[in-house]
């Protein structure tokens, strides 16, 4: 029996189709200004996917910023539970977890048992969320798909002192006309490490405990992972697509409610 | 002369009691025209050639009752019409006049309103250090625009009988500057049984306090703010004492009669500061979607059962003393006195969670969030944290507090053993 789940976030809607622990489909596209529009169309690509017809999926829960726009989902969740959800699916041993989505960036601790203990969430600033790298990456024409492998080329660091993202692009464009040139690498080191601060700061309010998995699309970059290792001086874990993982929650969740898995 | 911005305020409350006219707690109807007529008094002050005092929160009001001074809480006015339309245009205005917005919002509103003349112009000012540090520098700030004498009450950091009796003399002070400026002389009779009534209110209120941790909860959320305005805005009087004495018997007809504040109580709350005072119906959708309801909140706690009041012919003692019970001495005094006040009315409310608004533009309250917090867990008890302003709207919108809100619900939801799902 196959549910869904449906993360529509500011800037990319998620869908998971979830038949008991496989993960038969998912997508990720971009949200439109619509919302729902691209909320069927990306349902209509998961379940291209897995071969299905809606009317085969069991339950859809809806979770993201846009999750009351999604008609056709049955319920809603709020994202933060969702991405503990998935989160803890992927990793039962996950005790913090930290989202990095466009927009938006939170930290959650949750217990042994996989149910979040707390919470605390940025979606107030720019800072620290991918807002701030797709500024960086259009500001110093690295591609963003590429400024976490260059920063590693790093041999230095320069301090980003700026928690606001139009100030900080006043002190990178400095930097970068500096004389003799800083590398280009070593600017984005310390873009990554703006950003893993403001992180590290907020994981540091619920409490940071091992393990730590890192979710949402900044998580696609291997700069900010391994600014957060290095902080953390721990390993830190990471799913293979981690865009989904709110998504996968929310399928958990389309389960739980409909006696198919048992609540943790 | 009257003040056309305060009149318009009188008008809206007036037009607030119709609304809530069909209204099941009557002690809501009895509490807008309390403070109407409240408003109404401090706009007539000087039609009626009585001296008005201007102050902020937890000045000794009954000092002021007794010489027949009509009193205005300013930083109350700010916050009513934040609940009747914003102060979005003082809030502006304030950043014309140079205050940062790093300042408390209620602050800043208050110093904007006085620029504006939006409130008849008091003859007096006066304020205490208690609440926060801002409060004096907001009192100087109003007295320096409106040309008017002021005086700042020092209130010291711990209760002991020198704190004490240091505080009856800052009262003796306060009470020969009264008198040099108005040329009235406090009749002591009076303010023994101003006080005498006070010690009353404070009775009721705990009182009250008690009842309100009924399961199921009692109070609905009308109440909660009610039960702090009349407090802060009317000890001493006998409307006070009338008001509370309703509102304890309609509590205690309510706990009797096992009546809750909704039909199918599911949570327990407790609020360790305020809420936004932009949306206080944020109360009531928490009760109607999440069957919350908030058991305990801050602003209506007293130390040590309130009990203040000692010798009676020693009125100035008394209100020295009082100061270090009244609701509001957990944010001024040591850190612990807010702890041990939150843990001991979380676990005597039996709360299911915590909703903290930290507010941002508060250090007292701010500096102490994280041990709130911690002291919660230790008790089992869920805590949510929703960065936001209790006065500012455009910092968080109401449906950034709902998202957060939903996310704390869904964590207590699973606690119960329900899936937390909602449609």
């Amino acid at each position: 029996m196959a549910v869904a789940g449906i993360d529509m976030g500011a800037l990319a809607t998620k869908v998971v189709i979830l038949e008991g622990d496989r993960i038969l489909a998912a997508t990720t596209l971009a949200t439109g200004e619509t919302g729902e529009t691209e909320a069927y169309k990306a349902m209509e690509e998961a379940l291209r996917q897995a071969g299905l017809k809606l009317e085969e999926i069991k339950s859809v829960i809806s979770t993201g910023t846009g999750r009351k726009r999604v008609l056709f989902a049955q319920k809603q969740r709020t994202a933060m539970s969702c991405h503990a959800k998935g989160a803890y699916f992927l990793f039962p041993q996950v005790r913090t977890l930290i989202d990095v989505g466009a927009e938006s960036a939170a930290a959650i601790r949750l217990s042994a048992d996989g149910k979040v203990e707390d919470s605390v969430g940025n979606d107030k600033c720019a800072a620290g969320t991918g807002i701030f790298l797709d500024a960086m990456s259009r500001m110093l024409r690295v591609s963003l798909g590429e400024m976490g492998a260059e920063s590693l080329k790093a041999t230095g660091t320069v301090p980003i002192s700026s928690m606001c993202v139009i100030f900080a692009e006043s002190e990178v464009i400095s930097h970068v006309h500096k004389d003799p040139p800083i590398p280009c690498a070593n600017i984005l080191a310390g873009i990554h490490d703006s950003i893993v601060d403001r992180l590290f700061g907020m994981g540091q309010r619920v409490g940071m405990e091992p393990e730590v998995v890192m979710t949402g699309g900044v998580s696609k970059n291997i700069g900010i992972i391994r600014a957060m290792e290095s902080k953390l001086g721990m390993k830190v874990l990471v799913p293979e697509d981690p865009q989904i993982v709110g998504a996968l929650g929310a399928a958990l969740f389309a389960q739980q409610e409909n006696g198919i898995r048992e609540s943790c | 002369m009257q003040n056309p911005v305060m009149q318009e305020m009188i008008d809206n409350l007036r037009k607030w009691k119709v609304e809530y006219q069909d209204t099941d707690f009557k002690p809501t109807l009895a509490y807008l025209d309390l403070v109407a007529r409240y408003f109404e008094r401090a706009n007539s002050a000087r039609d009626e050639r009585k001296p008005l005092v201007g102050h902020l929160t937890l000045c000794p009001t009954e000092i002021f009752y007794a010489m027949d001074l009509v009193p205005l809480e300013v930083a109350m006015y700010g916050l009513f019409k934040t609940f009747l339309g914003g102060v979005g245009s003082y809030l502006e205005m304030a950043a014309q006049f140079g205050l940062p917005p790093e300042i408390c919002s209620v602050h800043r509103a208050t110093d904007a309103m006085t620029i504006e003349g939006a409130f008849p112009r008091p003859d007096i000012f006066v304020a205490t250090t208690q609440t926060c540090d801002n409060v004096p520098k907001t009192v100087e700030v109003m007295a320096e625009l409106y040309k008017s004498p002021y005086f700042i009450l020092d209130c010291p950091y711990t209760y002991t009988e020198r704190t004490v009796n240091y505080r009856v003399r800052e009262y003796q002070d306060l009470i020969r500057f009264l008198e040099e400026q108005t040329g009235r002389k406090m009749d002591y009779d009076r303010l023994k049984e101003a006080v005498r009534k006070s010690y009353r209110v404070t009775e009721l209120c705990v009182e009250i306090n008690q009842l309100k941790k009924a399961v199921p909860a009692p109070l609905p959320c009308e109440g909660i703010f009610a039960q702090a305005a009349v407090n802060f805005l009317l000890a001493g009087t006998d409307e006070a004492v009338e008001f509370f004495t309703l509102m304890r018997d309609e509590v205690k007809w309510r706990v009797d009669h096992r009546i809750g504040a909704i039909p199918n109580e599911r949570f327990r709350l407790l609020l360790p500061f305020v809420i936004p005072f932009w949306d206080m119906s944020l109360m009531e959708w928490m009760q109607q979607e999440h069957g919350a309801t908030i058991v305990m909140d801050l602003v209506s706690i007293w130390a040590e059962d309130g009990k203040w009041f000692r010798d009676p012919d020693k009125p100035l003692e008394n209100l020295a003393r009082k100061t270090f019970f009244n609701p509001g001495y957990q944010l001024q005094g040591p850190m612990t006195d807010l702890l041990e006040c939150v843990v001991q009315n979380a676990i005597d409310s039996k709360v299911d969670g915590a909703v903290i608004f930290a507010h941002r533009g508060c250090r007292s309250f701010g500096a102490c969030i994280r041990s709130v917090k911690d002291e919660l867990q230790k008790l089992g008890v869920l805590s949510v944290v929703i960065d936001c302003d209790i006065v500012d709207k455009s910092f968080t919108s109401r449906e950034e507090v709902v998202e957060k809100l939903e996310g704390f619900f869904e964590r207590l939801e699973e606690r119960k053993g329900a899936s937390g799902v909602v449609n």
